[in-house]
């Protein structure tokens, strides 16, 4: 078996595929990459299945060193002296594009400069046990990943083999820019939620007509904005129900609360509106002190948004299998 | 019973709504609407999310018309919902509960806010039968109706930073068990050597939305031969 060692993990490094789907009437929340479009793409780039794990970089990055030969890819935000190799080999490590790395060779991860989250893929994923279905790791209840928590300095993770004889290659450079203005937009659009016809009209439109700034006080279980605050529906508080990545509630407060990949199964908050999927990406490159505002549009528009965006697998490049001698078809 | 409301929360969620109330009533019809659209097999659900008086879907909107889906839905759900349209039995699952005030160090102010003694506390919440509304929050935390009135108790002002795992507690007209190792507000009167959520184990919920729970009190010989067992058998 071929692992990967954490030499140093970063901020907060875990491991993440598209999430634990499905287990939601047993309290089990999804967890799952914060941006899964990054993640797909690197995933797609190397050949990998969609819903193969790879680490989720948090503002900060790592050092990481594989046993065996392997390609790597490097998605999400923008890093800053990213590289692979140690002293006169040392060379750059690009953002999308898929890299080859030998055994023990270093791979380094520097600090995000645009964008919160960095994902680095790996040939064949990272092979972590999965539980209920997922490797996705979820640190409030210690599920999945790697022990259920974030990486720490010393850990070795199981990595899938390289498929060998591939000749990889990365999107065109319209493609990036296309990824990035996703990443870029900060007016995000949303639909109606679960309650938003509870609210007053003036308070819906209050919510959109503001501006509202991320704060420090924002994970991945929730996102918190500062702005103008809006009164919710009764006195707050309602019978518990189902919640949704991208529902924003409104607490007592009046400072509207996103919810995210580890929110809880079930919460009791009045939700004026949901982001919708394709906005997701760009909500989990947020940084603290973003000026965000939210705008509705139609269920219908959201779906046609998140058809057209899913346009962008069509034009990434696959890995191309090279015929050798000795290989039959594989 | 009235017809539910089916309301999208999100391009990607289907809401529906039962009966504004959340008697034994509504309870049985999300119940009834759960198992039906869980049995349908409906390759376009994700995700099925229970609750007090209300059913989330969780659909992939690329992979299927979620008009269509809605239709589909709608229709499986007005036979379902008809109060002679049969659902799997309860199934009843007996809790063992230690009392002892090391596990229960509120059993004398849910005692004293309701003028009763520990025992009388200890016999009104193991002589109820509770059903499981559904389980959120957490893995495996189980949302019981049936407390006795009389042992409703507020949370505690300031709560608790950190919570032992298999905690049994009430808050408000609620009693619940705490499934992990967790801080919270809600008074403790006992502790199950139980584990109420494995992620690894199948099925990783020891309850399950619909579940008739019962209490057993225990000594506390038997919670620590429980636990060693438990011990020798992982």
């Amino acid at each position: 078996m071929t692992h990967l060692r954490i030499v140093e993990p970063g901020m907060l490094t875990t491991v993440q595929d598209l999430g634990r789907i499905g287990h939601s009437a047993i309290g089990v929340t999804t967890a799952g990459a914060a941006d899964p479009l990054s993640l797909r793409i690197g995933n797609r780039l190397l050949g990998n299945d969609d819903h193969d794990a790879a680490l989720e970089i948090t503002l900060i990055g790592g050092h990481f060193i594989p046993d065996a030969d392997t390609i790597v890819c490097l998605t999400g935000a923008d890093t800053t002296g990213s590289s692979i190799g140690d002293g006169e080999t040392r060379r750059d490590l690009p953002a999308w594009t898929p890299m080859p790395v030998r055994a023990g060779e270093s791979i380094r991860i520097g600090h995000c400069t645009t964008g919160t989250r960095a994902y680095l893929c790996i040939a064949g994923g990272i092979r972590t046990p999965p539980a209920l279905g997922s490797r996705s790791t979820h640190i409030p209840s210690g599920i999945g990943g790697h022990e259920g928590r974030a990486l720490k300095p010393g850990d070795t993770l199981p990595i899938g083999e390289q498929a060998s004889h591939h000749i990889y290659s990365k999107p065109s450079q319209a493609t990036i820019e296309r990824i990035r203005a996703i990443h870029a937009r900060r007016s995000l659009r949303i639909t109606h939620g679960a309650h938003t016809l509870r609210f007053a009209r003036d308070q819906l439109d209050r919510f959109e007509q503001s501006v509202y700034t991320m704060t420090e006080q924002s994970d991945r279980m929730g996102i918190r904005f500062r702005g103008t605050a809006i009164t919710p529906p009764g006195d707050g508080h309602l019978r518990s129900e189902a919640t949704t990545i991208g529902a924003i509630q409104v607490p007592h407060a009046g400072q509207p609360i996103v919810l995210f990949v580890d929110r809880p199964t079930t919460g009791g908050y009045p939700i004026i509106a949901c982001i919708i999927a394709a906005d997701l990406p760009a909500l989990a490159q947020c940084r603290p002190q973003d000026e965000l505002r939210f705008q509705f549009i139609t269920r219908h528009h959201a779906v046609a948004l998140l058809k057209e965006q899913e346009q962008i697998f069509d034009d990434l490049p696959r890995p191309t299998p090279i015929p050798t001698a000795s290989e039959t078809s594989r | 019973m009235t017809t539910p409301q089916l309301t999208w929360s999100s391009e990607r969620t289907l809401r529906i709504a039962f009966a504004e109330n959340a008697d034994e009533t509504v309870h049985r019809t999300v119940r009834a609407a759960y198992e039906s659209l869980r049995a349908s097999q409906l390759p376009a659900i994700l995700d099925l999310t229970p609750a007090y008086d209300t059913l989330q879907v969780t659909i992939d909107p690329l992979a299927h018309d979620p008009t269509a889906l809605e239709r589909s839905i709608a229709s499986l759900l007005s036979e379902a919902v008809a109060p002679d349209h049969p659902i799997p039995p309860a199934r009843t699952v007996t809790i063992p509960v230690c009392y002892d005030p090391e596990f229960g160090p509120d059993l004398e102010s849910v005692g004293a806010h309701n003028n009763l003694s520990i025992e009388q506390v200890v016999s009104r919440h193991t002589s109820a039968e509770y059903s499981v509304h559904f389980l959120g929050f957490s893995p495996g935390f189980a949302y019981l109706g049936g407390l006795a009135r009389e042992l409703w108790t507020p949370r505690l002002d300031t709560p608790r930073t950190r919570i032992p795992a298999g905690s049994v507690g009430i808050a408000g007209s609620q009693t619940g068990i705490y499934p992990q190792s967790t801080p919270g507000g809600w008074r403790l009167i006992g502790r199950t050597p139980l584990v109420l959520f494995d992620p690894m184990r199948d099925p990783p919920a020891l309850l399950s939305v619909g579940d008739t729970v019962r209490f057993q009190a225990i000594s506390r010989d038997e919670y620590e031969s429980h636990r060693n067992e438990r011990r020798r058998t992982t």
